[in-house]
């Protein structure tokens, strides 16, 4: 027996097989499909070069039937690759071929895009499961003593050895890693379609009503195509019985003229999160962009300085800004800053690495004086999480600086030292009555001190529970606030400026400058 | 951070605004329902949710009134207390209309008086510290003494403000109540009212004793505390 018979491990010895190898030659199957439905099951075999295959094919239909032992090849070896095969409609043909991959290589390189690993996903023709049930029912009747038992599970999917033939080439071709099987948060998804044979599944809607009922209106209003999908051709297939299907279904099925073509190659790379902490220094930015009737409000926000760079490093479609918490736009955030998180989506490049990311900080840094970011670095999607967790247990630092009705003297102040976790009932705060639930909610301010600056002036320096509203408690929101400062002062009082000293939330961690 | 203090002398340097000043807009209704001097104020938040206040012409404060009781059983039906809002559209409020009561107000003379809405919206709440201390009615009007929160219709907020007076139109109309109903010889008194109003939250009973000739034609009112006396114009109201 030829040297390449003998790596073969099919469904019975290679002996046997050789007979169903000649139909299924005859009846128009690829060398890949040919060795499909033969049973080899290993993907070594596959990931020969496709003249390769065509020799292997060769041999194996032109062998004596039962003398496997003596070697022919008098015949010249026919490349059958220009003829689409009946069961992957050259899927494993054209779309395997060197041509085909360098298209998607230069799809790649025109959009950018860039990671570590990659991985393939394939749409086929519905209709393929009609196909390769056709094939299956022709071997089983023919050659029963061999296929009794045997079905389509059983025969190695075009997809796996799609991914074995193209994965590790086109690896080469990315330069990104591929490891079959392995998901990757890179996908490239192909999806194929077949024209000339794209009404081969629609017998099965008259010849199972079970599966497709005629009279449902649901039926009327959809059309074909959306009744007809992979689960419900699968079911339908799988209740007719053989007999029934080989009357309405040549088996083996009819030979096309053209090849499946890839109408749409699409990339998809999952989010990529970037977190760090940022600092605000101006009293007239506001943290995202400030919209009022449809006019936009500030030329700018937090939220614009820091992405648009970040966006453009990862070539990102779009991206989402949250925060731990957010300040008003008259009010600065000082001391460490505030942990912020950004949402990639769509990034054509994932992989930066913390040199690169440093830079960016820089860039971002030296573009504004408004805001100034640091520890900017890529976080993995459960790290992500780490920003709203602990939302109203974390305390927050405030500096405020208070304007007072009467007089005061700096020993005025002393009693404010002594109050610790005082607890406010605040009613949520006119100013934003009008997009929140009304409500008393509690808050506790955990200790509080004064700065004094003039008898009418003095700086209140706050420790609270996240989501105390400040301003509120320093004027007492018509009294909505209770207590106030104004009640524990017993006078009126107001709040000119307002800084945020620290936010207290250990994430993301510090990255040394 | 020393930076603020240095900043101060900035802040110094402007006039110190209020909290109403810096973030609400006023709008006023003279003589509301048609009942002499019951003037009302409501101050509109820039983010249009508007809040009912007394003005200070109102009898209630330019007469140096004492309250002793506010009730909000408006009707025999209706008790403002009962108003329940829920979610962010504050589904299940009461619907005010312009003429709808929000309150009536007892003072210690046994005078009574019936606060309104003046806008239509939805009753988000209405001040319940008035139960307990109706003083801040008076004392403080346009803060802890608030009458009522209302969130007009979305988008009408604006238009609902465009009906009612605004700062200096209320300001015309207290100097028009003072020269139609004085004689001449109490001009000396109006000019001195006018400098009240302007001052805004002025509660003060001081003068009394210099209005006695105008007095006499209002009932139920002390005539020594009397300001400027005058009759009704209607010609100003949109509707009555």
């Amino acid at each position: 027996m030829a040297e390449e018979l003998k790596q073969l491990k099919l469904f019975s010895d290679v002996a046997a097989m050789l007979a169903p190898a000649r139909s299924l030659r005859e009846a128009g199957c690829c060398p890949c499909c040919l060795l499909r439905f033969l049973g080899e099951k290993d993907c070594h075999i596959y990931q020969k070069s496709a003249e390769e295959l065509q020799t292997v094919a060769h041999i194996l239909c032109n062998q004596p039937q039962g003398n496997a032992d003596s070697a022919t090849g008098d015949n010249k070896c026919v490349n059958t690759d220009d003829i689409p095969c009946i069961a992957c409609l050259g899927i494993l043909q054209h779309g395997c071929s060197e041509e085909f991959l360098d298209r998607i290589q230069s799809k790649m390189e025109e959009e950018c895009y860039k990671s570590q690993l990659f991985s393939l996903s394939l749409m086929t023709p519905i209709q393929l499961l009609v196909r390769e049930h056709a094939v299956m029912l022709f071997l089983r009747e023919r050659f029963s003593d061999l296929y009794t038992g045997q079905s389509i599970d059983k025969v190695t999917s075009m997809k796996d050895v799609y991914k074995w033939r193209c994965g590790p080439r086109l690896k080469d071709k990315l330069n990104m890693e591929y490891h079959h099987q392995v998901e990757s948060p890179f996908l490239i998804q192909l999806m194929f379609e077949h024209k000339e044979t794209e009404t081969e599944c629609s017998f099965l809607i008259s010849a199972c009503p079970k599966v497709f009922p005629t009279n449902s209106r649901k039926r009327k209003r959809d059309s074909e195509q959306t009744v007809l999908n992979r689960t419900s051709v699968t079911r339908a297939i799988s209740s007719l019985s053989e007999s029934k299907f080989m009357s309405l279904v040549r088996c083996p099925p009819e030979k096309v003229d053209t090849m499946c073509r890839c109408q749409e190659l699409t990339c998809y790379h999952e989010a990529v999160f970037v977190a760090g902490r940022y600092n605000k220094y101006s009293r007239t930015l506001s943290q995202t962009p400030w919209v009022v009737d449809g006019e936009r409000r500030g030329e700018t926000s937090v939220s614009e300085l820091i992405c648009t760079r970040i966006k453009a490093m990862f070539m990102a479609q779009e991206y989402r800004f949250s925060s731990a918490g957010r300040e008003d736009v008259d009010v600065r955030t000082l001391g460490r800053g505030r942990p912020f998180l950004v949402e990639l989506i769509q990034p054509h490049i994932s992989d930066v690495p913390p040199d690169k990311m440093k830079l960016l900080q820089q860039e971002i840094n030296s573009g504004t004086t408004d805001i100034a970011i640091r520890d900017l670095q890529v976080v993995s999607r459960e790290e992500s999480g780490k920003l709203k967790v602990g939302e109203t247990e974390k305390t927050k630092s405030y500096s405020a600086l208070v304007r007072v009705e009467k007089p005061i003297q700096p020993d005025d102040l002393k009693f404010l030292e002594e109050i610790t976790d005082l607890t406010l009932a605040q009613k949520t705060p006119i100013r934003v009555i009008h997009r929140r639930p009304l409500a008393s909610r509690d808050r506790v301010i955990h200790n509080m001190s004064g700065e004094y600056i003039d008898s009418q002036h003095f700086r209140l320096h706050l420790k609270t529970q996240a989501g105390t509203y400040i301003k509120e408690f320093v004027h007492g929101d018509f009294g909505r606030t209770q207590p106030s400062l104004s009640t524990l002062m017993h006078m009126d009082t107001d709040i000119l400026e307002l800084d945020v000293e620290s936010v207290d939330v250990d994430w993301p961690k510090t990255i040394d400058e | 951070m020393d930076a603020p203090i240095s900043k101060m002398a900035d802040l110094e340097g402007k006039a110190y605004r209020t909290v109403v000043d810096r973030y609400y807009t006023p709008g006023y209704r003279t003589d509301v329902q048609g009942r002499h001097r019951e003037d009302l104020c409501i101050l509109q938040h820039s983010n249009k949710v508007c809040i009912v206040t007394l003005a200070a012409s109102h009898p209630l404060m330019a007469d140096g009134k004492t309250v002793a009781r506010v009730d909000f059983q408006v009707t025999e039906k209706v008790n403002r207390l009962d108003n329940k809002v829920i979610g962010k559209g504050k589904r299940g409020a009461q619907w005010l209309q312009e003429s709808s009561p929000l309150c009536r107000v007892t003072c210690t003379d046994n005078t009574e008086f019936t606060l309104y809405s003046c806008i239509k919206g939805k009753l988000v709440e209405v001040n319940e510290n008035l139960i307990n201390s109706p003083q801040l009615l008076t004392e403080k009007p346009s803060s802890e003494g608030y009458i009522a929160i209302v969130l007009p219709k979305f988008g009408e907020s604006d238009k609902e403000m465009a009906r009612l007076l605004s700062q200096q139109q209320y300001q015309d109309a207290l100097e028009r109540r003072g020269r139609e109903a004085t004689s001449e010889a109490r001009e000396r008194d109006l000019v001195q009212a006018r400098s009240k109003m302007e001052e805004e939250e002025s509660s003060s009973s001081t003068d009394p004793g210099k209005d006695q000739a105008g007095g006499s034609k209002d009932s139920g009112d002390e005539p020594n505390q009397k300001r400027a006396k005058l009759e009704v114009t209607d010609k100003e109201q949109p509707s009555s």
